[in-house]
């Protein structure tokens, strides 16, 4: 009879997002590039960052950090490794208030995820608008797994024709979990 | 056959470890821990634990900052839920300007891999805690941990925690040590 071994390693954390463990902090800590305000790289560009889940997990929402100004509108979701947006786990488009601070807007329900290696996405439909954010290198993030699709603010629901990412444009972006946050 | 589970060999689970979100606070700008009078007096601030694999608690810390008072204050470790105080400091007078202090955890007590959550009291506004606090342009940096803060009216930690969305952008430095040394 095989022996159970139970698993090891970070169970995935209340706040998942592009700077933990499970997406790109590893690679945010290594370049030591700081955070700060700035632009985001073009109007309606979407941005696709690998996380990995260990357990299955139900979001509320997401949660990112506005930079010095704000403009137009912000979208982001959840997309498995095809580039298929997950049902309902969209915030849909939401404008962008609120400066040098968070901003959070929930799904329509709580998402359930199970385990295993997705996209977190984020657009803004405004190159004027500001977010906080670390610049890794275009190049650097495109080995670490980044996608980006142009045009793509709404993020519908194929995002198969996604490239690898050509600027080092890191936000705070952070999935959550707890509806009281 | 006998079942072999493998065991931490860290003898440290605390905030900044790996058993916390270390990759977070250096992405979200965080600088050097420093000592930071309380947020307010009982006030209840309470952080997210990820403890990687089976762990043997043997001491609750904390480190302290500048000391004024001293105030009387309580650490202690929740499950997931909030719902049950695993362990606990106790009320204790903050003791050791600048330097750790470490309640002993009797019989020690044996944690599987999860989330948990720790939680810290102050009776005072004016004794310092050293903590993470967030760079400039992350004002917020608690949102982004996960902190939950609640008014306590006293310095005792309740039995079960009542999650609210946290105000400060305060990470105390506080955990668990598996060994028994002084600290």
């Amino acid at each position: 009879m095989p022996l159970y071994q139970p698993p090891t390693g970070k169970p995935s954390p209340f706040l998942l997002g592009t700077f933990s463990e499970e997406c790109l902090g590893a690679a945010a800590a290594a370049s030591k590039s700081g955070v700060a305000s700035n632009v985001f790289p073009s109007t309606n560009l979407a941005l696709f960052f690998p996380i990995t889940l260990t357990e299955t997990r139900t979001f509320t929402g997401v949660i990112w950090e506005n930079g010095a100004s704000v403009a137009g509108n912000v979208n982001a979701a959840i997309y498995d490794t095809t580039g298929a947006a997950l049902t309902g786990a969209t915030i849909g488009s939401v404008a962008q208030a609120g400066t040098t601070i968070s901003q959070k807007k929930a799904f329509a329900a709580p998402v359930v995820v199970p385990p295993g290696k997705y996209f977190l996405a984020f657009s803004s439909s405004d190159g004027t608008a500001t977010f906080a954010r670390s610049s890794l290198g275009g190049a650097f993030l495109r080995v670490a797994g980044v996608r980006q699709l142009a045009n793509f603010f709404a993020l519908t629901a194929s995002a198969a024709a996604w490239v690898g990412a050509t600027n080092g444009f890191l936000p705070a972006v952070y999935l959550y979990e707890p509806s009281w946050l | 056959m006998p079942l072999t589970l493998p065991i931490l060999s860290s003898e440290n689970v605390s905030v900044g470890t790996q058993h916390s979100f270390p990759y977070d606070l250096q992405g979200l700008g965080v600088g050097q821990p420093a000592t930071a009078t309380w947020p307010a007096a009982n006030l209840g601030i309470f952080i997210p634990l990820y403890i990687r694999a089976p762990f043997v608690a043997q001491q609750i810390e904390w480190v302290n900052g500048t000391i004024v008072g001293p105030p009387s204050m309580e650490v202690a470790l929740y499950n997931e839920a909030g719902t049950s105080k695993l362990a606990t400091s106790g009320v204790v007078t903050q003791a050791g300007s600048g330097v750790p202090q470490a309640v002993t955890i009797t019989g020690g007590i044996i944690l599987g891999r999860g989330r948990y959550w720790m939680g810290m009291v102050l009776g005072n506004n004016t004794s310092g805690i050293m903590r993470f606090t967030g760079a400039a342009a992350v004002a917020d940096l608690q949102k982004f941990i996960g902190n939950s803060e609640t008014a306590l009216g006293g310095t005792a930690l309740p039995s079960t925690i009542t999650f609210a969305s946290a105000a400060q952008a305060y990470i105390p430095l506080m955990g668990l040590s598996g060994l028994s040394l002084a600290v």
